[in-house]
């Protein structure tokens, strides 16, 4: 039942902002006189523009779908349209919601007709609801601010995230095997050639010891054999 | 000589020409790639005409075209065995249509180094070298083969970046290598641990041969790949599922999915023109068609366990990267980013385990292929004469460079998905493919599709926004009158390369059977084989 009463409502508004359409451009005071001067001149439309509306306009007469305005059965249009429901139709309705379209469209021109007329118009300029309608309800700025903006600063956001976080993850792996590779050269040449330098240092050390052995002096010399002797000795005793 | 291998080392020979001639005559180095690669596209297109569709071939050997295979390696290693390495290529549904992408996308990709300058013989010659590994991974069916032409891929690509490439090229250059090289080492452990696994029935050896590894009944009773009663675990994860998750692991990387991703805006970045084309147009199928080749036929029985996880990346993936690219301020990392979202595509299609999402997810390949090499291409254009790819630093380009601004506007809305282009059949193939997954019982969930309707209309956003920015109203350049005399409008050479890869784009749009018709029975084959494990 609600679909029917909003059809109807919308139909009283068409007639509405047609009748204001009409009213406002073609009725009461003309106040452009000052815009007119020999550049800037109204006139009738040519005979090419003039002849496809009449014949438009034409098209538009209810004469032409149907000669019976009770009957709407009798249109060309309603028998090529026609169709068969299960539910028993009502004809009563074909009546009186026209009759009321009707009556609410000429009250509808009747109200334009004192507002835009007759200059008695009711609202402010301020009014809230004008300035919704004017700004179609803010329905642009909604899709800008919630769908636009959201998917720039989604995409904005993922693209940081793909070079901070994902190329992120890939670079501390980078630095990660850089940094093993550095501790392993440090490894490598601290301990391990570390191990083979203190060998070669420690055998140069050695030998430096040693040296000290040749010096010369029979003495010394004799003292090594008798040492050897003596340690020979006490091998073969404890033995 | 079979014309497979004629096809795979056609390229060698301009190579070993290319090294051979001495830098004075270096002008012909161009000229002779160009006819090699012409040559290799007339190969391929006449391996198209002769193809026969009704052969799905996805695990029958018999069942490949233009089949070679030749004993390469046959070790004894004494009690242990023989060591049995095949030559072994072929075609079926699936690689087909993309050897033919490849040897399109590498004739762009030569049109586009017209003008290299730069030590010329070693850039000519890395290219050949890259254009037969690429050839070769899609046709070869031995694993050890199959390893050998995707390393040899990664050699050229590492030197054509760290030489030719920008300003951060050395950086670029071994990112993308060491993270491609580091899933590639941990697949040769599958490769390896396959190899133990697997009995060849006619020789009664191990084998890399794919083929076999594809049939249950090959498999040593007990071993650690084996199908049946296998209660082999590392850390607690069953054998199979670690082979699987390495072996996805290694071509994730390549194709590339969200967390692996981050070295493709790099190498793309800092890349020289024709080594982005081959780079988007080629290399990222790679990873798409090891999925397929290796990873689903190799192990159905996990396919089937984990499509519902590679759908959810493919699903990160579209929105992570379109999301990425609607962020981006320099061009050449737009359209890297979009590489990834478009890609996440052919993760979804080919996770969704129906005939639509994997014929979706082949197409959307084929397509994204030269539409990535056009888009990558239409970047080139502008770098070569401002050498500055900054959007905000270009603005109303269409008064001065007006055909140019009408390729951009067709490979922009190609790209995004515009039905009659290529681009609108892979992805609409792929989201029916996901939503019908969830009648078809195959795991995947319907809000899915849904998410990944969402990114084709982020590409749009991303895409228009950057061509409304750089191209309408009122022309306003960086560079100021310098750049504004610099910027011509596009040449012969670069209409030449254009216009084919628009054509084509618009011709699978409308006549989609001509791919469609090649690999319908392979895909259905490969449905079949998973369908037992679902």
């Amino acid at each position: 039942m609600a679909v029917p009463i909003i059809l109807i409502i919308v139909s009283f508004l068409t007639a509405f902002y047609i009748g204001r359409l009409i009213w406002k451009t073609f009725f009461g005071n003309f106040r452009f006189a000052e815009y007119l001067d020999r550049e800037h001149r109204l006139h009738e439309a040519p005979t090419l523009m003039l002849a496809p509306m009449l014949f438009l306009a034409f098209c538009c007469l209810a004469p032409l779908f149907s000669l019976h305005p009770l009957d709407y059965h009798s249109s060309w249009l309603m028998q090529g349209l026609h169709v068969q429901t299960t539910f028993p139709a009502m004809p009563s309705a074909h009546l009186y919601i026209p009759v009321v379209l009707t009556i609410g469209a000429i009250l509808a021109w009747l109200i334009g007709w004192k507002w835009y007329i007759k200059h008695q118009y009711p609202f402010s300029q301020e009014n809230k609801l004008i300035l919704l309608a004017n700004n179609q309800f803010y329905i642009n700025e909604l899709n800008e601010r919630i769908f636009v903006k959201g998917i720039k600063r989604l995409s904005t956001s993922l693209y940081f995230i793909d070079r901070k976080v994902i190329d992120g993850l890939v670079h501390l792996f980078t630095n990660f095997i850089q940094s093993l590779s550095r501790a392993m050269h440090w490894l490598d040449k601290n301990i391990i050639d570390g191990i083979v330098n203190f060998v070669a240092s420690g055998t140069y050390y050695l030998g430096h010891l040693v040296r000290h052995v040749q010096n010369g002096q029979l003495q010394g010399y004799l003292g090594f054999a008798l040492t050897v002797l003596i340690l020979g000795f006490l091998y073969l005793i404890i033995k | 000589m079979g014309l497979l291998s004629i096809l795979i080392f056609l390229p060698l020979i301009a190579l070993a020409l290319i090294l051979v001639l001495p830098s004075t005559v270096k002008a012909s180095y161009k000229y002779i790639s160009l006819v090699f690669t012409l040559l290799q596209l007339g190969i391929s297109l006449y391996i198209y005409q002769n193809f026969q569709g009704a052969q799905a071939g996805v695990n029958s050997l018999s069942d490949f075209q233009f089949l070679e295979q030749v004993s390469w390696i046959r070790l004894d290693l004494g009690s242990i065995g023989k060591l049995e390495i095949d030559y072994l290529i072929g075609l079926d549904g699936i690689s087909l249509p993309l050897i033919v992408l490849s040897s399109l996308v590498m004739l762009m990709g030569i049109g586009a180094s017209w003008n290299m300058n730069k030590s010329p013989k070693g850039y000519f010659a890395l290219l050949m070298l890259l254009n037969t590994a690429v050839m070769g991974i899609f046709c070869a069916l031995d694993f050890f083969l199959f390893y050998v032409f995707y390393e040899v891929m990664l050699f050229p690509l590492y030197f054509l970046i760290g030489i030719w490439g920008g300003e951060r090229r050395e950086y670029a250059a071994i990112k993308f290598f060491l993270y491609t090289l580091l899933g590639s080492v941990l697949m040769l452990l599958v490769i390896v641990g396959l190899y133990f696994s697997v009995i060849n029935p006619e020789s009664g050896a191990h084998t890399f041969n794919m083929l076999h590894m594809m049939n249950p009944a090959n498999y040593v009773e007990g071993s650690f790949f084996s199908f049946i009663g296998n209660y082999h675990e590392v850390f607690g994860v069953p054998a199979r599922l670690i082979g699987f998750i390495i072996l996805f692991f290694a071509f994730a990387v390549k194709v590339p999915i969200v967390p692996l991703h981050t070295w493709l805006p790099d190498a793309h970045v800092e890349a020289p023109t024709p080594v982005s084309i081959i780079l988007a147009g080629i290399l990222l199928k790679i990873g798409g068609y090891g999925i397929i080749r290796v990873c689903y036929s190799i192990f159905p029985d996990m396919a089937a366990e984990t499509n519902w996880w590679l759908a959810l990346i493919g699903i990160i993936s579209i929105l992570y990267g379109a999301l990425n690219a609607l962020a981006q301020k320099d061009l050449k990392r737009m359209i890297a980013y979009s590489s990834v979202s478009h890609m996440g595509f052919v993760l979804l299609g080919i996770a969704s385990l129906t005939a639509e999402g994997l014929s979706g997810a082949m197409f959307q390949m084929i397509s994204h292929g030269f539409l990535s090499a056009a888009l990558f291409f239409l970047v080139g254009v502008i770098y070569d004469r401002v050498h500055d790819r900054y959007i905000y630093h270009f603005r109303g380009l269409a008064s001065i460079m007006p055909k140019y601004t009408a390729c951009v506007a067709i490979v922009f809305f190609a790209s995004l998905g515009l039905p009659g282009f290529s681009a609108f059949i892979g992805e609409a193939f792929v989201i029916i493919g996901a939503f019908n997954a969830e009648s078809m019982a195959t795991g995947i969930p319907r809000w899915m599709a849904i998410a990944g309707s969402i990114g084709i209309f982020l590409s749009a956003a991303y895409f228009l926004w950057t061509l409304q920015r750089m191209f309408f109203g009122q022309t306003r350049l960086q560079g100021g009158t310098a750049w504004q005399s610099a910027l011509t409008d596009l040449n012969r050479r670069e209409l030449l390369v254009l216009v084919p890869a628009i054509s084509l784009a618009l011709i699978l749009g409308i006549m989609p059977s001509l791919v469609f018709g090649k690999l319908n029975a392979s895909i259905l084959k490969l449905i079949d084989i998973i369908n037992p494990y679902l």
